[in-house]
């Protein structure tokens, strides 16, 4: 690797290190990408930019979208990146409004509290049979719908037994895959349901010990393949023996060592990493799991994509 | 190759860029010339380093603090380099003292010696040479004029005095300088993005 790719490498790290910093672009950039499912390279085509002077961008300042001189500022900035400035201007202002539309229902909430919170010190005496009352109607209101229910209500069929369950542990030995805990899980009945509810993040954990490398699989160790969801997936690796801390490069590749996926994560400990693919858009299909560390030849890991709706269903 | 002021000039000249919250483009010039320098820096001393990974990181820590706080450093001490070099050694330390470790160090390069030996270092030839994303892209362009603009594009020169000496429109009228000067811009920006879109076709 000479001089040159070294520093690129570097200052890709310290960018990836930017994106929890909202006054930088690496921020801005990292939540349109989110925003609009983009990896880095559908980014570099909705900007127009070349791939070096994204990576610029991202280390530049984020220009305040409501200061005087916003436009000038980002003229400066497209300029400096080789970038049209509308197309800057848009993503920018984008984010904004997304940022914006997050806030408002946090603001909504805390005026509607602080009113139910006024009235209810107005209401002071009133307090005992007002309370009184609210349960009287809600006992009221439950027992109608239990009545009614008990009578309409068709009855169900095995409904707990088809429900899939929130955490499922693959067929394998060491991986295991689970929606993101924020999520919900599906909804009971039939499978066919299953694709659309989801989880936006499927989490895989793998222990990479028990997969052998494909350098260790050419030994004669046999190959075993890390099952993985077409999905946004979060990887959540145990590191070999002997692996060192620091920023990693993590990919899906093809035979032709084409990236499929990519991102980069940082190891603290040397043991475990985690790191998030986002598989969406890859078809059933086996390929390899590139793990690079810097200044170390990378690491081959037989993978195969299983198609969302599959591997959910084999792994309840 | 500019002499040792011209660096400590540099390091300050970029300083006040990014204090001035006007200034976008500062931390991405400084992160660009500074960043590998360092990380050299701190790959010569820490040499005996289990994980040489970890003088990159530090590296790294050291530029997102400046980042952070720079009004912490204070041109008039010292150059912005060796600002940069003594936190993230004094990091490096601290986290090797948490593990206990043992570490053979180089003998210690104040702040004070890096600036004096600085002809010398490969930190000094690495500052001197331009950005390698800027590298990246010039390396793009066959044309001379079209690589004069890019580069001032690149260097984030605003006026458009500069522009027109280039192209030779100096002469002109300043409302019709601009109007060429921001044609010529729009179609050098053009040209680059249909040749990573043809370099990207032929990839695949």
């Amino acid at each position: 690797m000479n001089t040159d790719e070294q520093s690129i490498q570097l200052l890709t790290a310290l960018a990836a290190c930017l994106r929890d910093d909202p006054t930088f672009m690496a921020h801005t950039l990292a939540r349109y990408q989110q925003q609009r499912g983009l990896d880095d390279r559908g980014l570099a085509a909705e900007l127009g930019a070349l791939p070096e002077m994204l990576l610029r961008l991202a280390l530049c300042r984020r220009p305040v979208t409501g200061a005087p001189d916003f436009a000038e500022q980002v003229r400066a900035l497209a300029d400096f990146a080789l970038l049209d400035e509308t197309r800057l201007a848009r993503v920018i202002r984008r984010v904004d409004q997304l940022n914006e539309a997050k806030a408002l229902p946090r603001n909504f909430r805390a005026h509607w509290l602080a009113g139910a919170r006024a009235a209810w010190a107005a209401l002071a005496p009133a307090r005992v049979p007002l309370l009184a009352g609210a349960v009287g109607l809600i006992f009221f209101v439950v027992t109608g719908v239990l009545l009614w229910r008990a009578h309409h209500w068709p009855p169900t069929q095995n409904s707990a037994q088809q429900r899939p369950q929130p955490t499922a542990t693959s067929s394998m030995a060491a991986a295991s895959v689970t929606p993101a805990p924020h999520d919900s899980a599906p909804p009971s009945g039939a499978h066919a349901s299953t694709a659309a509810s989801l989880p936006e993040i499927m989490t895989v954990k793998i222990d990479l010990e028990d997969y052998p490398s494909l350098r260790a699989a050419a030994r004669g160790e046999g190959a075993k393949a890390i099952q993985l969801p077409a999905a946004r997936t979060r990887l959540s690796l145990r590191l070999p023996e002997n692996s060192g801390n620091g920023w990693y490069h993590a990919s899906v590749v093809d035979e032709a060592e084409q990236p499929l996926a990519e991102n980069i994560a940082k190891s603290r400990d040397g043991k475990r990493l985690s790191v998030l693919l986002d598989l969406r858009k890859l078809a059933a299909q086996s390929c390899r799991l590139r793990l690079a560390r810097a200044n170390s030849a990378p690491d081959y890991y037989a993978v195969r994509i299983a198609a969302r709706q599959r591997m959910w269903r084999r792994n309840p | 190759m500019p002499d040792n002021t011209d660096f400590k000039e540099l390091g300050a000249r970029l300083h006040r860029r990014l204090c001035d919250a006007r200034d976008d483009r500062a931390s991405a010039e400084i992160a660009e010339r500074f960043l590998a320098p360092l990380a050299q820096a701190l790959r010569r001393r820490f040499a005996r380093l289990s994980d040489p990974h970890l003088t990159e990181s530090a590296a790294i820590d050291a530029l997102l603090h400046y980042f952070a706080q720079p009004e912490k450093f204070d041109p008039a001490k010292g150059s912005l380099l060796g600002y940069l070099y003594l936190d993230a050694t004094r990091d490096l330390l601290n986290f090797l003292r948490g593990q206990k470790k043992t570490v053979e160090l180089r003998g210690e390069l104040a702040e004070y010696e890096l600036t004096a030996s600085a002809v010398d270092n490969p930190e000094t030839q690495l500052l001197a040479q331009a950005s390698p994303l800027v590298a990246r892209v010039l390396e793009k362009i066959s044309d001379a004029v079209d690589r004069e603009l890019v580069a001032l594009l690149l260097d984030g020169v605003r006026e458009t005095a500069a522009y027109a000496a280039v192209l030779d429109i100096a002469d002109r009228p300043p409302r019709v300088q601009e109007r060429l000067v921001k044609r010529h811009k729009d179609r050098l920006k053009k040209m680059l993005r249909r040749e990573w879109q043809r370099h990207n076709k032929q990839r695949r």
